[in-house]
């Protein structure tokens, strides 16, 4: 169990200095799941620059499609990371909230709450986000004003992405014992208290791992942006294949870079997810207990 | 004391008395109301008609917050309903920090007092997952000796034990009552009322049919009802 503390997921934490033992503490970082994980990521992101910036210098990269490929790896990622760390919060408050409001047991709260996750999770995100972006603004007469259509359509991610959170937070809501409510309460907890000390903590736990999967989800969802013009991978990977597409290896070359962009942003979220719940594992806890 | 369940009459005209020092066992076949019973004392469910009285004062008044009764009045429960996410001690010291307000090495302090008192000064590091039932129970005892309770509700504490952990349960329970701590007890163990048991209730269908000493109400049942269920749970 010793394995399982906080204080061994969180990494270590040497300082560099002294190599008597040199190729041991290099290796003994290696060795450390976290850090293991953390130079994958930066491997695979260096990779890339590191080879397209090569291909410019010796002159392997035109300097018009150099300029289109720095903008698919800067604007691009960037707003790729961007859409899915706003999308996800989104669907996370509407999940929680409309999660504790399934379980509710006042039929006027968890009723709306169920009617919303059927007909969300029963429509294709990507019409979710052409009537976000074509048909809000519309009605709402916000046509001219700021890239309205665009955020209409992110929140329409958030939107979808909360629904299926709903269930997840249901899920994790139900599985802790109403007994334990009830022993709360017994030595003079009021409801907000057990509430905050004793369904929350618990609830947080039981829900990561299909949270980090959700959130997976997300970020490949938000490549369906590019459909209403928003600048994101997908989007620019599109204008730089247009530019090269008469010699096929940068067309596969593009998409392999665009591949693994998304699987590195994918990464660093659901590594986030792991090392929370490593960090706040309980024995019994997530899987069978009493 | 009345209540309800929807159409379903629980308990239908209960009253008992319970003396400082005391320990009320309380029997009955299942469904007979004994639970709901202890939960209208401690305010965890709302008596419908009738009144609960702590020394003297009428906590079922409105005026009366539910928890500042339940502090005072420990429960311990058939399924022990240990907080899973907290350590046996953490499981101990929460009322203490939460309700009392204590800082928290006067609460662990505490804590590992009544662990001790259980037995339990070895486990207070590990999760209610990692301890057998017999000790995850004496925690929850311990639990509710935290807050200095006046009196112990005890639902079937053992009811949910493998036989082989009922007895370090009992014995901490009869040690409770050798100190003095006033307890109602809700059991099937014959032998913890007949040892420790001032007085004895037999309810069912949510109404008193019996009520004296231990060897009055087990040995020499007036009531048909009293004999038949004690025939079936003595032999």
């Amino acid at each position: 169990m010793a394995g399982l503390t906080p204080e061994r997921s969180a990494g270590p934490r040497q300082e560099p200095g002294g190599n008597a033992d040199g190729w041991a503490r290099v290796w003994r970082v290696l060795d450390h799941p976290v850090t293991a994980r953390v130079l994958i990521v930066v491997y695979v992101v260096a990779g890339i620059y590191l080879a397209l910036g090569l291909g410019r210098l010796v002159g392997l990269i035109d300097p018009d499609l150099w300029i289109l490929l720095s903008r698919l790896l800067s604007e691009g990622a960037g707003n790729t990371f961007l859409f899915s760390v706003t999308i996800i919060p989104i669907g996370t408050g509407i999940g929680f909230l409309l999660g504790w409001g399934r379980v509710s047991r006042h039929p006027l709260v968890s009723w709306p709450a169920a009617v919303y996750v059927d007909i969300v999770r029963g429509l294709p995100p990507l019409l979710l986000i052409l009537f976000a972006y074509f048909w809000l603004p519309f009605i709402l007469q916000m046509r001219g004003a700021f890239n309205a259509g665009l955020v209409f359509a992110v929140l329409a991610l958030g939107i979808h992405s909360g629904a299926y959170q709903t269930e997840i937070f249901r899920a994790g809501f139900n599985s802790v014992a109403r007994g334990q409510v009830e022993a709360a309460e017994a030595i003079g907890l009021t409801k907000r208290q057990a509430m905050r000390h004793v369904i929350l903590p618990q609830t947080f736990r039981v829900t990561l791992p299909a949270l980090g999967n959700e959130f997976a989800n997300v970020i490949k969802d938000s490549s369906l942006l590019a459909a209403v013009g928003a600048a994101d991978l997908v989007f620019w990977a599109r204008n730089v294949q247009q530019f090269a597409f008469q010699e096929l290896g940068w067309v596969f070359v593009i998409w392999i870079i665009i591949a693994l962009l998304y699987f590195v942003i994918t990464y660093v979220i659901t590594q986030v997810v792991s090392i929370l719940e490593q960090a706040y594992r309980v024995p019994g806890l997530g899987s069978v207990s009493f | 004391m009345h209540k309800w369940f929807g159409p379903l009459h629980v308990l239908r005209g209960v009253s008992l008395e319970v003396q400082k020092g005391d320990v009320l066992v309380i029997l009955g076949p299942s469904g007979s109301g004994k639970s709901t019973l202890l939960r209208c004392i401690n305010l965890l469910v709302r008596p419908d008609k009738g009144d609960v009285f702590l020394e003297g004062v009428r906590v079922t008044a409105p005026e009366v917050r539910p928890e500042w009764v339940r502090e005072q009045v420990g429960m311990v429960f058939q399924q022990f309903n240990l907080f899973s996410h907290l350590t046996a001690l953490e499981n101990v010291t929460l009322g203490l920090r939460k309700v009392r307000g204590m800082d928290d090495e006067t609460a662990d302090e505490k804590g590992k007092a009544l662990l001790q008192r259980v037995g339990l000064a070895r486990k207070m590091d590990a999760y209610p997952a990692e301890v057998s039932g017999g000790q995850q129970q004496r925690v929850a005892i311990a639990r509710a000796l935290a807050m200095d309770p006046k009196a112990v509700l005890f639902d079937e504490p053992t009811s949910a034990l493998d036989p082989e952990y009922i007895k370090e349960v009992l014995d901490v329970m009869t040690g409770l009552a050798r100190e003095g701590m006033t307890m109602i007890v809700v059991t099937h163990e014959i032998g913890f009322a007949r040892n420790v048991a001032k007085r004895v209730l037999f309810i069912d269908e949510g109404v008193v049919l019996e009520e004296g000493t231990a060897d009055e109400v087990l040995l020499s049942p007036k009531h048909e009802r009293t004999k038949a269920f004690m025939g079936k749970i003595l032999t």
